[in-house]
């Protein structure tokens, strides 16, 4: 019989709804299952295949940069990558409409920011907007650039990912004119260990947890405790010397940040090791080579989209545990930042026993 | 029309089957006929019977009411001549089929296995042959004979005791796909056997196509595989192009169909085969969000 492998059929599947790239659609997929590489992809292929003019929007400045980053790696000019303040800004401001923006605070008044709009009967300019990590923005910027910005719109998005409180649900983007979702099915980054810990955090959703792909490695997440945050620099370093890979330290408080990265720094003095917190020069995260050997200390916010061959997480206190669906997302997000390595970090401030009982237990995760 | 060629050792198709799956055989279909006290031993005769009339009325080449008595023979000794006579050519060719589709057998892991018309667990036997016992699965076999069903039970306990299949593969058995609740829902790959089901006469393909569309779309929204397999007799046949056509206005589509001669156990066997497949998955309306 000749028959093709699943193998080859899987590959195939990954292209399946990228055929008619010029069309607008909305693809949901859990962590690890390439809505950043599909995004990108279809961005290139637009740009450079199609000459069109193209801009790609994510949540944070890391993606933005890891957007830009992975479409050098595609070769020729690199996409216009953006986070949705600065895109939403740029073109207010572009439109000659007057300061400030009609704000509360960070939150865009969004209603008053159409109206301006709607008066001056402004019409999209941007060919194709692509947009990751969809569940992280507020339906409005979506209803805004469907209508103002964009001639066409691709939104890749988790709907169990959604960390931010004033992010979407899938079912809300019917409202910016989409009337079905594609899923993306399997998890092309993880180990199954680190997947088969993910799930146990999944939130119930439409779209299932994804399977690994990879299969087993043998190399089981586990639970590490130090008693200080020196502690924490040696095991990373040691870590990292011994295996040589692209680290992420994910913590919680900005503070914690660049007091890690000077211990870490010390211990490391001849290797890469970067910090970014979200008061970072502007396009400093562009210097990141996140991807790249070494060690990059974020914010359990900046990790949003990020991945990394060992991760150790530590950002669990505000976690932990899980009352609300915005805790079990979290902590399902961030453990999936993982691709072979997945370390949870239980210190220098000690869990508390309901916080560990509220961890899976071996063989799920070592203790 | 392809083949093969001639086998290169007569009565060996591919690479000699697991030791596991070779004693299952023995325990459970050939000494069970081989020692009955009906068995004779005389040349063109199983259980005293001759063989053409086992294997045109028994068994009705594989198209009989399996759960009735017949003659001397009963529902059970019917289910048995059927393994006897059917199972090992019919093992052999999906082993082929799964050999080629899963080169990494990887991508059998937690997949879900709908083999409608299973008779005794046998396309579940050829995935563990080429899956291996450190791929779990799960099974729903469907066939409206509780006596095959019984049997194929018996055989898929058989296959995990002697390590055949993972500990963790699932094995159930229902009469129709309608009624089979496939729990939450799920990403990896569905695959769906039809081998030699159009082959009967009684299957209206609309239904079917609906059930297995059903099931398919209950299972959970990643990749599903459809492999198809009959004799290339016309007349058994005569359903395919009905089913075909239902099968893609469904939004299936064809990896490829074509017919094929395989020499196994010395014969000759006439394949017919095809591939469907609906790989992006079902869209989902955003209001079942």
């Amino acid at each position: 019989m000749k028959l093709p492998s699943f193998t080859e059929l899987t590959d195939e599947q990954k292209g399946v709804f990228l055929q008619d790239p010029l069309k607008s659609i909305l693809v949901v997929g859990p962590p690890g299952t390439g809505k950043t590489s599909c995004a990108l992809w279809k961005a290139k292929v637009l740009a450079a295949d199609y000459g069109l003019n193209v801009v790609v929007v994510t949540r944070n400045r890391m993606l933005a940069a890891l957007a830009v980053q992975i479409s050098k790696d595609h070769g020729g000019t690199p996409v216009k990558s953006l986070t949705m303040h600065k895109c939403v800004s740029n073109d207010y401001y572009q439109k000659k409409f007057s300061y400030p923006m009609p704000k509360n605070g960070y939150d865009y008044k969004w209603d008053e920011i159409m109206a301006l709009y709607e008066a001056e009967d402004v019409q999209p300019t941007v060919d194709h907007l692509i947009v990751d990590e969809g569940q992280n923005l507020p339906i409005k910027f979506f209803i805004w650039a469907k209508r103002f910005l964009a001639k066409e719109m691709s939104v890749f998005a988790d709907e169990n990912q959604t960390t931010d409180v004033d992010g979407c649900r899938v079912d809300e983007l019917r409202h910016a004119g989409y009337k079905t979702a594609i899923p993306l099915t399997l998890n092309h980054r993880n180990t199954e260990e680190i997947a088969d810990l993910v799930a146990t955090f999944h939130v119930k959703g439409k779209v299932p947890h994804a399977p690994a792909k990879r299969g087993r490695s043998g190399d089981v997440p586990r639970l590490m405790h130090v008693p200080t945050w020196r502690e924490l620099a040696q095991r990373v370093a040691v870590r990292y010397q011994n295996v040589g890979a692209a680290v992420g330290v994910i913590l919680y408080k900005q503070s914690h940040i660049t007091s890690f990265h000077e211990l870490l720094t010390a211990l490391l003095p001849n290797d890469r090791v970067d910090y970014y917190t979200s008061e970072a020069e502007p396009m400093a995260e562009q210097a990141i080579k996140m991807r790249d050997r070494g060690v990059t200390i974020i914010s359990g916010q900046s990790a949003i989209g990020l991945e990394f061959e060992t991760v150790f997480l530590q950002d669990l206190n505000r976690s932990l545990p899980m009352r609300q669906d915005v805790d079990y997302r979290r902590m399902y997000m961030l453990c999936s930042r993982a691709r072979d390595t997945l370390i949870l970090v239980n210190g220098p401030v000690t869990l508390s026993t309901a916080q560990l009982a509220a961890l899976p237990h071996p063989p799920l995760l070592e203790r | 029309m392809l083949t093969n060629g001639p086998p290169r050792k007569p009565g060996c198709f591919t690479m000699a089957r697991s030791q596991w799956l070779e004693s299952l055989r023995r325990s459970h279909i050939v000494d069970p006929v081989m020692h009955d006290p009906r068995e004779t031993r005389k040349p063109d005769t199983r259980l005293g019977l001759p063989t053409s009339w086992v294997f045109n009325q028994a068994i009705g080449g594989g198209q009989a009411s399996f759960d009735e008595s017949l003659g001397e023979l009963s529902a059970r000794d019917r289910v048995l001549l059927y393994a006897f006579f059917n199972q090992k050519s019919h093992v052999n060719e999906l082993v082929h089929a799964f050999e080629k589709l899963l080169t990494n057998p990887r991508d059998l892991n937690r997949a879900t296995v709908v083999d409608i018309g299973c008779g005794p667990f046998t396309s579940g036997l050829a995935l563990a042959e080429v899956g291996g016992n450190a791929t779990p699965f799960r099974y729903f076999g469907v066939d409206t004979s509780q006596t095959m069903c019984a049997f194929g039970g018996e055989l898929a306990d058989g296959a995990k005791a002697a390590g055949g299949l993972s500990p963790e593969t699932t094995v159930r058995f229902f009469s129709s796909t309608d009624d089979i609740d496939f729990g939450a829902q799920r990403s990896t790959w569905t695959i769906v056997v039809l081998s030699y089901l159009l082959a009967s006469q009684s299957i209206d393909v609309d239904v079917l196509v609906r059930q297995i569309v059903d099931a398919c779309n209950r299972i959970g929204p990643g990749p599903v595989a459809l492999l198809y397999t009959n004799t290339s007799r016309k007349e058994a046949t005569e359903a395919y192009p009905a089913f075909q056509q239902a099968m893609t206005e469904a939004g299936f589509s064809v990896k490829i169909e074509d017919k094929e001669v395989l020499y196994l156990e010395g014969k000759e066997r006439k394949l017919h085969y095809a591939l469907f497949v609906r790989l992006g998955g079902r869209e989902i309306p955003l209001g079942e969000f």
